[in-house]
């Protein structure tokens, strides 16, 4: 099971499962990032949970990588779940399905951690729409938008211009319903979300490992298919 | 017969007179004080069932408020049943559950090992009946419960030889045995000349199982008046008032020759409390269970119905808080998502949320009945979002 924040990270990752004929999964969201911990416990009483052996949460850095992913851990731990102590990192207790967190943007852009699932979505649909983007840049430069001090904000408000100026249809479409490879507005089969896949892709069976990393479990057992 | 201390000995009285082909012989007049109404019987901690109607072999553990959801056929009524003949005193709580399930009241018999054992039958799991029964349960004070169901093996037989009915058959009585702390109580059912015969009695425990088909206008009477003699119905009337505002007070009157339970109203006249309302008169017949069993075990099959959906938060309100001050526990089952949903966060409060769990009647991997146990924290996080978990 991949929990996300909102239905955003819901069709995202549905869209990129899709792609990527990954079909193990099921996917939905909790509606915040402050609810993963109500949600699990909720989930934990219905009666096919028992069948859900692992469990991935993607939540966004925002502003502080660690104090999103800290944010996710105390809610685990109110909750007596597993519980990583780092993200992509396997946790496993008795009784309950192995737990993971992945932090988006994945992977990292250093130095700066922050962001959101836009900031991953900004390349794709870069390369998709170069006209457009490239004038984007310049009218958020001019509307003072690239300095904002959040960049998740910035980068959303990227997304949300650029989607409205290429969908001439709905302007105001909603993010949720833009991953549809015949809109070819954010294309998920573009190399830049490969990292993700392939985190998607061996998730039951990096769960079902003994290794508790990601990065060593991918190590003895996967190169990263483009 | 002496009367067993509690709610059976009422019924008890009521079904022989009316119903029964049966009678009883003799009786325990020792019964273990512990196991009276005025007891310290606390609560039931650990249920043990072996091959006993759909289980084959559960072994549960209780909090002081259990709801259990479950679709039908999934061993609801069954787990509650074990509970209830577990705390009974004689076979004849086999003839009651009978008749709720919609048996007819009367037996009527050829006398055939068959039609005597088909009686019977579907009490074992997979109609296993050479196997027996075990029910068994342990409480907070470390007393224990134990019921056997099996068939004697009779060394003698009886041939009605006055029966014109051609057969060569033998019966065995099937014998109930209960053991209370260790004290064996056997009775057992047989039929001699034609006749059922209940012989021997065990200590009943302080325990009420009420479903949709054995409220009693007569019970509720007997047992507010029981409180009321000893001052102790002024609860019931307070708690009454937090969902009925309209009640003013509850008074025992003779409507027919029969004493009624009828309540103070704005009208210019006492009104039988059934006449006010159904679900008024089905709340007072479950706190009245409540308060005539402290330190008991209150069993309620489908709670929800007759009361309006916008009442459910109160009912269960004053009914925890009439059971915490009773020290009764609470075992009731749902199939309403409105009422769960005003049930969860109550439960979820946090001097009862850990005595409190969501019981769910389902099948396990290999396929048997088993009940599985869900946190109240759960069944509010559930609830409160909506997710199907009945």
């Amino acid at each position: 099971m991949v929990l996300g924040e909102g239905d955003r990270d819901q069709a995202f990752i549905n869209a990129l499962c899709c792609d990527r004929q990954i079909n193990d999964l099921a996917v939905g969201f909790v509606g915040g990032n402050s609810n993963f911990g109500q949600y699990l416990e909720g989930i934990s009483a219905l009666p096919k949970f028992s069948q859900c052996k692992s469990i991935l949460l993607v939540s966004d850095n925002d502003e502080s990588a660690q104090e999103a992913f800290d944010t996710i851990r105390e809610q685990l731990q109110e909750i007596d779940f597993p519980l990583p102590s780092k993200p992509l990192e396997m946790a496993k207790k008795r009784d309950y399905p192995s737990l993971a967190v992945m932090m988006l943007p994945y992977p990292t852009p250093n130095p700066d951690s922050r962001g959101a699932l836009e900031t991953m979505l900004i390349p794709a649909m870069k390369d998709s729409h170069p006209t457009q983007a490239a004038c984007l840049e310049t009218m958020l430069a001019c509307a003072g938008v690239s300095n904002w001090s959040k960049k998740s904000s910035q980068d959303k408000a990227f997304v949300r211009c650029l989607i409205s100026s290429v969908w001439e249809n709905d302007p105001m479409h909603g993010l949720a319903f833009c991953f549809a490879p015949q809109k070819n507005l954010i294309p998920v089969s573009h190399t830049c979300f490969d990292e993700v896949a392939q985190i998607l892709k061996s998730f039951v069976a990096w769960s079902d490992s003994a290794e508790k990393s990601w990065s060593s479990w991918h190590d003895k057992n996967e190169k990263i298919e483009t | 017969m002496a009367e067993a201390a509690g709610t059976f000995g009422v019924v008890l009285t009521e079904m022989g007179h009316t119903l029964m082909y049966a009678e009883t012989q003799e009786v325990s007049l020792d019964a273990p004080t512990h196991s009276t109404e005025n007891s310290h019987y606390l609560m039931i901690n650990r249920l043990e069932i072996k091959n006993f109607r759909c289980y084959k072999d559960l072994t549960l553990s209780l909090k002081r408020f259990n709801i259990l959801v479950g679709k039908s056929g999934s061993g609801k009524t069954a787990l509650m049943e074990a509970m209830f003949m577990l705390g009974g005193s004689s076979p004849e709580i086999y003839f009651r559950i009978r008749q709720w399930r919609g048996f007819s009241k009367t037996i009527n018999l050829t006398g055939t090992r068959e039609q005597y054992q088909s009686l019977f039958r579907d009490l074992f799991y997979n109609f296993e009946q050479e196997t027996g029964a075990v029910l068994q349960s342990s409480d907070s004070e470390s007393g224990s419960r134990r019921l056997e169901i099996l068939y004697a093996d009779s060394k003698e037989y009886r041939l009605d030889l006055k029966n014109p009915e051609p057969h060569a058959f033998t019966l065995s009585p099937i014998n109930f045995k209960w053991i209370v702390d260790g004290r064996v109580h056997n009775t057992s059912i047989s039929f001699i000349e034609g006749k059922f015969t209940i012989s021997g009695a065990a200590p009943v425990a302080p325990l009420a199982y009420y479903n949709p088909f054995n409220f009693s206008a007569v019970e509720n009477a007997n047992a507010f008046s029981s409180l009321s003699r000893r001052f102790r119905s002024t609860s019931l009337v307070k708690a009454i008032a937090t969902i009925f505002p309209a009640v003013k007070d509850l008074t025992l009157e003779l409507i027919g020759g029969e004493p009624v339970l009828c309540v103070e109203t704005e009208l210019d006249q006492k009104l039988p409390i059934g006449a006010l309302s159904g679900g008024v008169n089905k709340f007072v017949t479950i706190a009245l269970a409540i308060l005539s069993n402290p330190y008991g075990t209150v069993i309620i099959d489908e709670i929800e119905s007759g009361f309006y959906y916008a009442d459910m938060p109160f009912v269960w309100t004053a009914l925890v808080d009439l059971c915490m001050k009773e020290h009764v526990q609470l075992v009731v089952s749902t199939h309403s998502a409105e009422f769960l949903k005003a049930a969860a966060p109550i439960l979820a409060r946090e001097d009862i949320s850990k005595e409190s769990q969501l019981l769910r009647s389902e099948l396990d991997d290999n396929g048997r009945h088993t009940i599985r146990r869900i946190p109240s924290r759960s069944l509010e996080a559930a609830t409160s979002m909506d997710f199907e978990i009945r």
